[in-house]
């Protein structure tokens, strides 16, 4: 795992009156994303993770789709390609396996804004935004390629964008930061939330097409193009 | 920016297999209470939690009876009293002769400040019966119940919640079969699933 340094995360809907930035402690990232084959080291030793197993609730009919069987990849190109076709629940259960956990939005937005590596000029976004949208352009591979295939950042951290989407711990975090408790708020304001909020840049679509993504998902959803990394406390690993 | 489908006022829930009558069966089995839930109830979250009365539950305990569910914060000021009277407001109209299989079931995500003894507070100042259980529980078990239930929510760095206004409407085995959302918007979508349930 890398050493992601302290910092702050900048959310991407912000309210209309103050800009909210929220601070980000330091924590270890793991550099790429977990791959199918180690996804089937933590499936061999937790039987109740596999296809045939488990519930509904936790993973839908897609869950490892891509796989040959319960405990068989069935292709060989595909063993350090990152697992898809995996729910939130199944990504923090090898999570807790791991002694990790899944980062949260904040710790994964804020690694994921991390420059291309060796780019010094944060304002230079040029580069890493280029990669973003050709991206969002291509079709979805038949065969996702390896870890590490896309691009380094400036934490030393693969990939964060440009192979897969990646679940973050609190996925269902309220996309309104407006305060729905004081009574001030009509019905109108609470729920169309949209209306009370405005995007840090208006062009910056491909954030947008995350967030918006990401709202959409359901804790056992299993997407072939989303998959997940960990992180770990700092503290926590330090003896 | 367009979410429509987030804000969707009325969900409804069909699963097939919790209406599933020969998934009532109960098999005289070792470790029988997990194996006999149907798959997408909720009860298979292994959870344990804490309610007003500071008792230790877990969620299958609640199995057996049908549960209109909601997620709290006590210090909420404004949306969750609502919540609240709305859930009360169902409570009514259950017929009294149903009355034992009906309860009510209010979670906190405020996972600091709602203690046990807070709970127990809430539940004197709001005046609730022995029909209504309130549950403190972990960060990471509130959130397992909240992803289940497809509520956002988010700490404020006050400590308060902005949060989605849901009523989920559990069955006997602890499947969704009914979701609202929003605020006073009636419970005659709500009463239908319920005498659905206990008819």
């Amino acid at each position: 795992m890398v050493i992601v340094p302290a910092g702050a995360y900048t959310p991407f809907y912000q309210p209309k009156d103050k800009k909210t930035v929220i601070p980000v402690s330091s924590f270890y990232m793991d550099p790429y994303a977990v791959t199918n084959e180690e996804y089937l080291r933590f499936v061999m030793a937790n039987p109740s993770w596999r296809r045939s197993k488990a519930p509904r609730l936790f993973a839908d009919t897609n869950y490892l789709a891509h796989w040959k069987g319960d405990t068989v990849l069935g292709q060989e190109q595909i063993k350090n390609s990152p697992v898809t076709n995996i729910s939130w629940f199944a990504a923090k259960a090898y999570a807790q396996w791991q002694k990790k956990r899944l980062p949260t939005m904040a710790e994964w937005e804020y690694a994921a804004n991390a420059n291309l590596q060796g780019v010094m000029d944060e304002n230079d976004r040029a580069a890493l935004t280029r990669i973003i949208l050709q991206w969002y352009e291509k079709p979805n591979p038949p065969v996702l390629p390896s870890v590490g295939t896309t691009f380094k950042n400036n934490f030393g951290v693969y990939d964060m964008h440009g192979l897969v989407w990646e679940w973050v711990y609190d996925f269902n975090n309220r996309a309104v930061s407006n305060d729905s408790r004081t009574g001030n708020n009509s019905n109108t304001d609470f729920f169309c939330s949209d209306g009370s909020l405005q995007t840090l840049s208006k062009e910056d679509y491909a954030s947008y097409m995350r967030y918006s993504f990401r709202y959409s998902l359901k804790g056992n959803y299993c997407v072939k193009n989303l998959g997940f990394r960990c992180v770990k406390n700092l503290t926590e690993t330090k003896k | 920016m367009k979410l429509n489908h987030i804000f969707l006022f009325i969900i409804v829930f069909a699963f097939s297999a919790c209406g599933d009558p020969a998934g009532t069966t109960q098999r005289e089995k070792p470790a029988a209470a997990d194996t006999i839930l149907p798959e997408n109830s909720i009860y298979q979250l292994a959870s344990t939690w804490t309610d007003h009365r500071s008792q230790k539950k877990a969620l299958k305990q609640f199995a057996g009876n049908v549960q209109v569910l909601a997620m709290v914060f006590t210090h909420c000021a404004y949306a969750c009293p609502r919540i609240v009277a709305d859930i009360k407001a169902i409570e009514e109209q259950v017929p009294a002769d149903k009355r034992d299989k009906v309860q009510f079931l209010l979670i906190s995500f405020d996972t600091e400040r709602d203690t046990a003894q807070r709970l127990g507070q809430f539940y004197k100042e709001m005046g609730l019966n022995g029909n209504w259980t309130l549950l403190h529980g972990g960060e990471e078990d509130v959130r397992d119940v909240a992803v289940l239930l497809n509520m956002q929510y988010e700490k404020q760095s006050d400590g308060n919640f902005n949060h989605s206004n849901i009523i989920t409407i559990l069955d006997q085995k602890g499947c969704i079969q009914f979701q609202q959302e929003g605020l006073e918007v009636g419970s005659s979508e709500a009463m239908k699933a319920i005498h659905h349930l206990i008819d």
